[in-house]
């Protein structure tokens, strides 16, 4: 099977040369690169304007993210492309994002997600071993690929952990926009409709910092993509050599992603048992038979606990309305630059459907007329044509995905993480429909894009109003993540040694879990919502085996951003003042605590006598 | 030339200079041991000359070599060996020198001059080919100065965040009092600590109350980043207090207590 494009084709460069031909009046490649550098500088003294206050700080953010963004889209978008080129454009877009997000916070981690990998990192650098308890993230230690990545290179290296992860989540980054770039050419793609592709997965709304962070999804991503590039290469015909080494490429693979990431690798299996569904060749077959041996033995063998973990969300969706700590609602107008980024997307994949269903009709008929009515039609779909409908279908599955933001308090989170994989074969139909028509086409798909790529910086991560870095927030996640904390954390891991249960609010629950390695409860709202300690407060505490508290008496000086304070809040959405301070003064006068560490805003207590 | 000699001959000098841990050579070797040379090698003994293009063999490399460090780490772990700097190393570098090996091996049997990344090298050479036929001003204005100055741009950027990240944190100053019961019984004593992370040194009072009017007073003088420690040994039993005082202020700036038993 030779490949040729993936469909629809693109357009010819008619509209293009009439007028002279676009490709010698666009940027060079070089100059572009370095306007979208230019803005993650300007990025960059947003960032510095943000730590101090200064209001002036958003305005540079927004130049320098549409300088970082616009002219490598505008240069895709223009003309032809030779594959270096190409790859420049969206190599340079990946380092240019990733570079945003290190400068967010360039010293160290603060994100959550992140600080639980750099805890279970430390932890096989500090042992020795693999699959060491983790407080901070219990699923994570059955999934130890990238705590062994992060772990090779700062032990290697003698860098510091925290700058080796910086160093593993951007290669990996840059790995995975490469290998989408590297699959959408084996399907026979041009250079333009790869790097447009990368163009398009760069709005997505987790592109410049869930798929960028030292996380275990960060690991997975690109080996996901590998593995689906290795599959579609394994059937191009290169010698016997070659064959093998994309079916071990393809093997090692998907043994990264099993080893790497839980809910990957579930999509994993779940995209190629899908392929095989459309494809029904014998390879797609095999792949999907082995992913589902590897990853049904890694899950019942080394991680039977992660089916619960997985399970949680989803129950969570017809549950309560306890929070879970994720940023909570946006803003009306953010979701309405959303919605029309949304709209554009429904517009663009109907265009695909309807071009699909011509073309297929087309052939239907040629093929009628030339065999007959009553002629067998054959089985399963062959070559670019499965890749197309498998791209198809993928991006069906964003938008029934996109439904889930409807259900549940856990239903935006579940529809944004989902999205992480169905934008990918998303992206290829979008950018597959924007080069394939006429001019106007091409600059409507820019729009789309540009529009796009605002909502995502609006509505992805950090939230909205944690955009720029900046002073302490109460609850509010990287904004809470301060010398303080961090110094009151690693106090208790010093003093008090590891593991002990500890009640905290958010960041309290972050901070002790990675920095203090503590085991920090969640459910404990009760514990801070009375100005008076009482026998229930008590009670509750022994319940739940708490030994220390941990109150942070900057709550009662600002609003949480989210509504939100605790780990299954259940006044999640009604927090919307300080909390009283009564609340978080009254261990003072406790019968039976100890106030044992004072910083002025955290406080530890400890209750009962020591043992 | 590449399989055969230098790519496993770096791999065992990197391993060498992680064990040895020679400064900054052991940053360069560990980086080269974690996403090039396992990769490199293993690239030329899978796939075929012509079998890949240079943007699948720029992801492979790294990819490959990430995969040695993981799936080789599981290894480690199951055959009971530490994982370590000097373990990774060495299984890398094991593997980067078999993979030489096989890949030398298969070339003089089939023939077939399998190389470490020979679209690598194509495209090399085309860039060098493209940059050979440009003229100098081209070369500059459309190569070199871009480059140049998004390095620059990269490097001014990483730096102004770095620089007001520092000057937050040093702002932000944290002086931490803390007092834990260290013994219970006849040998009943806490242990008093106090640390600052504060720029300027500055002179504290802590006092200590407990039960049956005990006190006692010290007079810390601390620098930046400096810890203060105290055993105190108790009389009796009860509630322990102890105040923090800056300088001359009458108001406690820190305050904590623990119910001695």
């Amino acid at each position: 099977v030779t490949a040729t494009i993936v469909a629809p084709p693109e357009a010819p460069d008619a509209h293009r040369t009439r007028r002279g031909g676009s490709r010698r009046n666009a940027l060079p490649v070089g100059a572009v690169v370095m306007l979208s550098t230019l803005g993650v500088l300007c990025v960059a003294i947003g960032y510095a304007a943000g730590r101090t206050g200064a209001a002036y700080g958003m305005v540079w953010y927004w130049i320098g993210q549409a300088l970082v963004f616009l002219p490598i889209m505008i240069r895709v978008l223009s003309g032809p492309l030779t594959q270096t080129r190409a790859f420049a454009l969206v190599a340079a877009l990946t380092i240019n994002g990733y570079a945003l997000k290190w400068t967010y916070s360039p010293d160290q981690l603060r994100f959550s997600d992140e600080l639980q990998h750099w805890t279970a990192t430390g932890t096989v650098m500090r042992t020795g071993s693999l699959f060491q308890p983790n407080d901070a993230l219990p699923a994570a230690v059955h999934f130890p690929g990238l705590a062994e990545m992060g772990a090779a290179v700062s032990t290697m290296t003698g860098l510091s952990l925290t700058a080796s992860a910086f160093i593993v989540a951007g290669i990996l980054h840059l790995m995975c926009v490469a290998a989408i770039f590297v699959l959408i050419r084996a399907c026979g793609g041009s250079p333009r409709l790869a790097a447009l592709t990368c163009v398009v997965y760069a709005t997505g709304l987790h592109f410049l910092f869930f798929d960028s962070m030292y996380v275990y999804q960060t690991a997975a991503l690109p080996f996901l993509v590998l593995t689906f590039w290795a599959l579609r290469r394994w059937g191009t015909p290169h010698g016997p050599i070659a064959w093998s080494g994309f079916a071990v490429a393809g093997l090692v693979s998907i043994l990264m992603v099993t080893i790497s990431h839980h809910v990957t690798s579930l999509v994993m299996l779940a995209a190629l048992v899908g392929f095989a569904a459309i494809e029904r060749s014998r390879r797609s077959v095999i792949a999907a038979a082995v992913a589902f041996a590897v990853v049904a033995i890694w899950i019942g063998a080394v991680a039977p606990e992660v089916i619960s973990y997985l399970a949680q969300p989803f129950t969570g969706m017809f549950g309560s309305k306890a929070g879970n700590g994720s940023a909570g609602g946006s803003p009306v107008w953010i979701l309405l630059v959303q919605a029309v980024g949304i709209i554009g997307l429904v517009i663009v994949f109907l265009a695909a459907l309807r071009r699909e269903v011509r073309r297929r009709r087309r052939v239907a008929e040629a093929a009628d007329d030339a065999t007959g009515t009553d002629a067998p039609r054959p089985a399963g779909v062959t070559g670019v044509d499965a890749w197309w409908l498998a791209a198809l279908g993928g991006g069906l599955l964003f938008f029934l995905g996109g439904g889930l933001r409807l259900i549940g308090s856990s239903g935006p989170e579940l529809a944004a993480r989902a999205a992480t994989f169905t934008y990918i074969p998303l992206a290829v139909v979008v950018a597959a429909v924007i080069l394939s028509g006429p001019r106007r086409r091409l600059v409507a798909g820019g729009v789309l894009l540009a529009v796009l790529a605002v909502g995502a910086r609006l509505g992805g991560w950090p939230p909205s109003w944690e955009l720029l870095p900046g002073r302490y927030l109460a609850a509010g996640a990287e904004r809470s993540i301060d010398p303080q904390g961090i110094a009151a954390a690693s106090w208790t891991e010093r003093y008090l040694g590891p593991g002990n249960r500890i009640a905290a609010d958010l960041s309290g629950w972050t901070l002790t879990s990675s920095y203090g390695r503590q085991n920090p409860v969640g459910d404990v709202a009760q514990l801070y919502d009375s100005p008076r300690w009482t026998d229930a407060d008590a009670e509750l505490a022994d319940r739940l085996g708490i030994t220390y508290l941990w109150v942070d008496k900057r709550l009662a000086t600002s609003t949480p951003p989210t509504a939100t304070l605790f780990y299954g809040d259940p006044r999640t959405g009604e927090r919307t003042s300080p909390m009283p301070l009564a609340n978080l003064t009254k261990f003072d006068d406790a019968p039976g605590i100890s106030k044992v560490y004072d910083d002025g805003a955290i406080v530890i207590y400890r209750l009962g006598a020591p043992e | 030339m590449t399989t055969k000699i230098l790519i496993p001959l770096s791999a065992v000098v990197a391993a060498i200079l992680v064990w040895t841990h020679v400064p900054v050579a052991e940053a360069i070797a560990g980086l080269a041991l974690a996403f090039v040379l396992p990769g490199y090698a293993l690239v030329g003994v899978l796939f075929a000359r012509r079998a890949l293009g240079a943007v699948e063999r720029l992801v492979l490399v790294p990819a490959l070599s990430l995969a040695v460090a993981v799936l080789g780490g599981l290894l480690l772990y199951v055959s009971g060996i530490r994982l370590s700097g000097v373990s990774f190393a060495l299984f890398a570098a094991g593997v980067t020198v078999v993979a030489a090996a096989v890949g030398e091996f298969r070339a003089r049997r089939t023939g077939e001059a399998v190389e470490g990344a020979p679209g690598l090298r194509e495209a090399v050479s085309r860039v060098r080919a493209d940059w050979r036929s440009a003229s100098w001003r081209t070369r500059t204005w459309r190569w070199v100065a871009p480059a140049l100055v998004s390095i620059v741009l990269l490097g001014a950027a990483g730096w102004i965040s770095l620089g007001s990240a520092h000057t937050q944190e040093r702002a932000s100053g944290v002086t931490q009092l803390s007092m834990l019961q260290t013994g219970t019984g006849l040998d009943r004593q806490v242990s008093l600590d106090l640390s600052t992370r504060n720029a300027d040194p500055e002179q504290y009072r802590i006092v200590v109350r407990g039960s049956a009017d005990f006190q006692a007073s010290f007079a810390p003088r601390l620098g930046a980043d400096a810890t203060w420690s105290r055993d105190i040994a108790l009389p009796i039993g009860g509630r322990v207090t102890a105040d923090l005082y800056r300088g001359a202020e009458v108001t406690p700036y820190r305050s904590v207590f623990v119910d001695v038993t």
